[in-house]
């Protein structure tokens, strides 16, 4: 992982990469030079207060939003803006998204919800989409609530929805904006679970925005903290890059 | 001087979001047509959600429309037969009853009843489905997922829509036609036949395909204009105008195209002219 620095001349070994971004919405200053960049086999928490434009800089971080802000975000060693619409379709396809309200499709049923990106992307027949599905929905135990549809959902069932859906394409990164928002300890502690499962595998990156400290202290990812519109990384991690 | 300048400046403003919103809708319409290239080509793979999502708008905009369409080519049909029966001999054009028909019918209030339905009943539903979506972050999901909206909501919605519209078209014509002089019939006591027989040897190849593309054009303005708008929604309380706003454009730009293809080909569309005005 690259420290907070402005120097970002070895952009290419970074699959994500920030480069002094700074933030304004309507004369609020959301960040200020924020740089930092993620490799393959990292995974970062940023610890971040609630209604300061977490959600918005997570937006910025995946190439979502990208006209609010200057500096540069980086993907694959490329500046997201420079890439075509198609191209970055495709990069998406293998990044998975939980976001803070789960916004999971309102009129699709639970099982199509974590079919949809596999229903686009894979080049499976639907019969086999729909084994992979169901192994999934087997292994998140939520059989029951399968053909629901997401406003029969609680806040706890939708956000395992949601890490279903975000991680049943096997993605290569996973961008997680505040996953514990609203969940009981049971739920909690089976999100853990599988966010610590997916860290371990190999070329894997996580960048998680929260403001639970308990959820940062259980993944037990480098802590990173947002303050007064500056990020800052985490000594230890400084001390590893020096 | 000051108050002519700021007439000018919002006269001004107006005209340039207008242009930008034609051209930001022509291009929605032409990835739409790509799109769909797209889906249609036997080699591709993905989106294999399109048949599912093309299903879904057909059920919502052509099945469960049926019946209030039904209801209401019956009525029409009924109300221009019986006037035209009992009025046009009076003027004595009671042997153009057939062409009547067919001109008064077939091509022109069945369309413009159709479209206006479907527009009010399935084209604001969509618009505002949409604009939800985009509240929601649904839309931002489905982008960070690498799925456009575009090959997801907008091209299913056009394919559907329009041959929703195909189909509703030629039922309006059908119900209003047969059911009009079915009711004229136990109304009036008309010979049923004989005027079914005068209706449809009136009816040509060139009016199918006149409706067919009638049918067509409608379905592209309600779907392209209802997702153009459900789509530019940035926040809850835009919801509702927006669903106002796709109701009259759409409207507005049916008339438009209305216009323009008659004024382009009048001689051509309506021979029958000649034989009412000389």
């Amino acid at each position: 992982m690259k420290k907070n620095t402005q120097d970002s001349k070895s952009h290419s070994r970074y699959s994500i990469e920030l480069n002094r971004v700074t933030c304004r919405i309507d004369n609020n200053i959301l960040c200020e030079n924020v740089s930092f960049g993620l490799s393959f086999g990292d995974h970062l928490s940023i610890l971040w207060k609630d209604g300061l434009g977490k959600s918005t800089f997570m937006e910025i971080c995946t190439g979502l939003t990208t006209s609010k802000y200057k500096g540069t975000v980086n993907h694959y060693g490329k500046n997201i803006k420079h890439y075509a619409s198609d191209v970055i379709m495709k990069l998406r396809s293998k990044t998975g998204y939980v976001f803070q309200n789960s916004a999971l499709i309102s009129n699709h049923n639970v099982f199509d919800n974590i079919a949809l990106p596999l229903r686009y992307h894979s080049q499976k027949n639907n019969r086999e989409i729909d084994h992979i599905v169901r192994e999934v929905i087997a292994d998140y135990q939520i059989e029951d609530i399968q053909f629901l549809l997401p406003e029969m959902l609680t806040t706890s069932q939708s956000k395992i929805v949601a890490v279903a859906r975000a991680l049943v394409v096997k993605p290569d990164i996973l961008f997680l904006d505040e996953p514990s928002l609203g969940l009981d300890h049971e739920s909690f502690d089976f999100i853990v679970d599988r966010l610590k499962e997916f860290a371990q595998r190999k070329n894997t990156i996580t960048l998680l925005l929260t403001k639970s400290l308990s959820l940062s202290k259980a993944l037990q990812f480098p802590v990173a903290v947002f303050f007064n519109q500056k990020l800052t990384l985490p000594r230890s991690f400084n001390d590893h890059n020096s | 001087m000051k108050r002519f300048i700021e007439i000018t400046e919002n006269a001004g403003n107006v005209m340039v979001n207008t242009f930008r919103t034609v051209i930001h809708m022509i291009f929605l319409w032409s990835d739409t047509i790509v799109s769909l290239l797209t889906v249609l080509n036997p080699f591709y793979k993905g989106n294999k959600s399109f048949q599912r999502q093309v299903s879904f708008q057909i059920l919502f905009t052509g099945v469960e429309a049926f019946w209030l369409i039904g209801v209401i080519a019956l009525m029409c049909g009924g109300t221009v037969i019986i006037q035209a029966i009992n009025n046009m001999p009076n003027f004595g054009v009671g042997e153009y009853f057939g062409k009547l028909l067919k001109i008064f019918v077939v091509r022109e209030i069945g369309p413009i009843i159709t479209f206006l339905l479907v527009m009010g009943r399935s084209g604001t539903a969509l618009t505002a489905y949409l604009g939800n979506m985009c509240v929601n972050k649904e839309i931002t999901a489905l982008e960070a997922m690498g799925i456009r909206p575009v090959d997801y909501l907008v091209m299913p919605t056009f394919v559907g829509m329009v041959l929703s519209m195909i189909c509703l078209n030629f039922y309006f014509a059908i119900i209003a036609i047969v059911g009009g002089l079915a009711v004229a019939e136990m109304t009036i006591h008309i010979p049923f036949m004989i005027y079914l027989q005068k209706a449809f040897a009136s009816i040509s190849m060139f009016d199918v395909y006149f409706i067919l593309g009638k049918s067509i054009i409608s379905g592209m303005v309600i779907s392209i204009v209802s997702c153009f708008y459900g789509l530019s929604v940035n926040n809850i309380r835009e919801v509702s105008m927006v669903v106002i706003k796709s109701f009259v454009v759409s409207g507005g730009i049916r008339i438009v195209i209305k216009v323009i293809v008659i004024a382009a080909f009048f001689r051509l569309l309506f021979p029958e002219a000649k034989a009412f005005f000389g």
